[in-house]
């Protein structure tokens, strides 16, 4: 669980290891399930904002996004390391939550039969696509 | 040697003012962004207060934007006024504000950027301390410089270990990831040709290990302040790193000031 002092050990103390490069980036994405016919294509949550010359100094849309990037990639390292069941993934899960309803929301969708989100793994060497967490229906 | 109190004069100033713009670009950020630490957003203070501890008090909603106007003061006034004890306090009380901001959302904003920037405005505080030796001032950058070093070094390192940075698999995997929103003139995906990929990558980790050559010779030095700068623009650039590019531009002068003292 982070805490006052950890976070202040940690940026006291910085590991200065920017990329936890044994695993692929994981990619959060949402779906809606319309009352009829079938579920919608998966959709990705963290999308990329439009750049401009001046983001090389001040980019708070840009900041938004790598932060909710961040809160995605620290939710899948702690499903890996500790489960779904411990509490700073849970903590982390409500988080998540939070983010993809602030997706649905920007993106004004209807409620239909409901939503689902899921935690993937794209290799886009292999093609391949690897299921990590998939919601129940929202 | 003579030169060095001038040296170290200009060094702090310089840190000063890059690190107060860095500071204050952030602080802008954030208030542009409150939408999403509102009670309806994202980083939602329901969700979050279980780990602020005694600090939930200035981490709301409303005491978080107070926080963000301090810092912006604060900002100004070290960028004002470096090397003055009024530039020491503004420089500490940044620390703490950076490490609020950091509380806030649950151990950091953006990644290793919150941590370079504790670090240089913790140097700061040091470097500029009221009536002490100018050897603990020399402390407060040399500490930001080693740091600045070891950040390079660390990075290299852990790239170097990897097989899939030398054959340009986790630079690719990073180009397509779509949060950190690529332009569009730079090819994501080379199955074909993985050698530009390779050679990039291959550069970033061997400007990385060799960093520490800057402490023991001017020239060098020089290269490697021009290469990280280079790198950081790049990253801001393609990546939007841009408070990399700022926390780290604050740390480099400490850098010049260290090949002085040890060469």
């Amino acid at each position: 669980m982070t805490t006052p002092t950890s976070t202040l050990l940690r940026q006291l103390f910085p590991s200065w290891k920017f990329f936890d490069v044994a695993r692929l980036p994981p990619t959060l994405q949402l779906r809606q399930l319309p009352a009829h016919g079938e579920p919608e294509h998966w959709l990705g949550v963290v999308n990329p904002t439009r750049r401009r010359w001046w983001h090389l100094l001040f980019n708070p849309a840009g900041t938004r996004t790598l932060a909710a990037q961040t809160l995605v990639e620290r939710w899948y390292t702690e499903l890996i390391e500790f489960g779904e069941d411990a509490p700073a993934c849970r903590e982390s899960l409500a988080l998540v939550i939070a983010l993809a309803e602030s997706a649905l929301a920007e993106a004004d969708a209807t409620a239909g039969n409901g939503w689902q989100f899921r935690l993937v793994v794209l290799d886009s060497d292999e093609d391949t696509t690897h299921v990590v967490y998939e919601s129940v229906v929202r | 040697m003579s030169e060095l109190p001038a040296l170290l004069t200009s060094t702090i100033t310089w840190m000063c003012r890059v690190a107060a713009l860095a500071v204050a670009v952030n602080a802008l950020e954030l208030l542009t962004m409150r939408g999403a630490l509102s009670d309806g957003g994202i980083w939602r203070a329901p969700l979050l207060t279980s780990s602020w501890g005694a600090w939930r008090v200035l981490l709301g909603t409303h005491a978080f934007t107070v926080v963000l106007v301090v810092q912006l003061v604060c900002a100004v006034v070290m960028a004002a006024a470096p090397r003055t004890t009024l530039g020491c306090i503004a420089a500490a009380a940044l620390a703490f504000t950076s490490w609020l901001s950091s509380l806030r959302f649950r151990g950091n904003v953006n990644g290793g950027s919150d941590a370079m920037l504790f670090t240089v405005l913790g140097g700061l505080a040091v470097a500029q301390l009221p009536n002490a030796a100018t050897a603990v001032h020399e402390a407060g950058v040399l500490y930001v410089a080693a740091q600045l070093t070891l950040s390079y070094v660390r990075a290299g390192i852990v790239k170097a270990k990897e097989r899939s940075w030398w054959t340009g698999h986790a630079l690719s995997a990073f180009l397509a990831l779509p949060a950190y929103g690529i332009p569009a003139w730079v090819p994501r995906r080379m199955p074909n040709d993985r050698m530009p990929l390779r050679i990039v990558s291959a550069g970033v980790i061997g400007f990385e290990c060799l960093a520490p050559v800057a402490w023991f010779d001017p020239v060098a030095c020089v290269a490697v302040l021009t290469v990280a700068f280079t790198f950081h623009a790049g990253t801001a650039a393609l990546f939007g790193l841009n408070r990399f590019l700022l926390a780290w531009s604050a740390a480099l002068p400490s850098l010049w000031y260290a090949v002085h003292r040890v060469a």
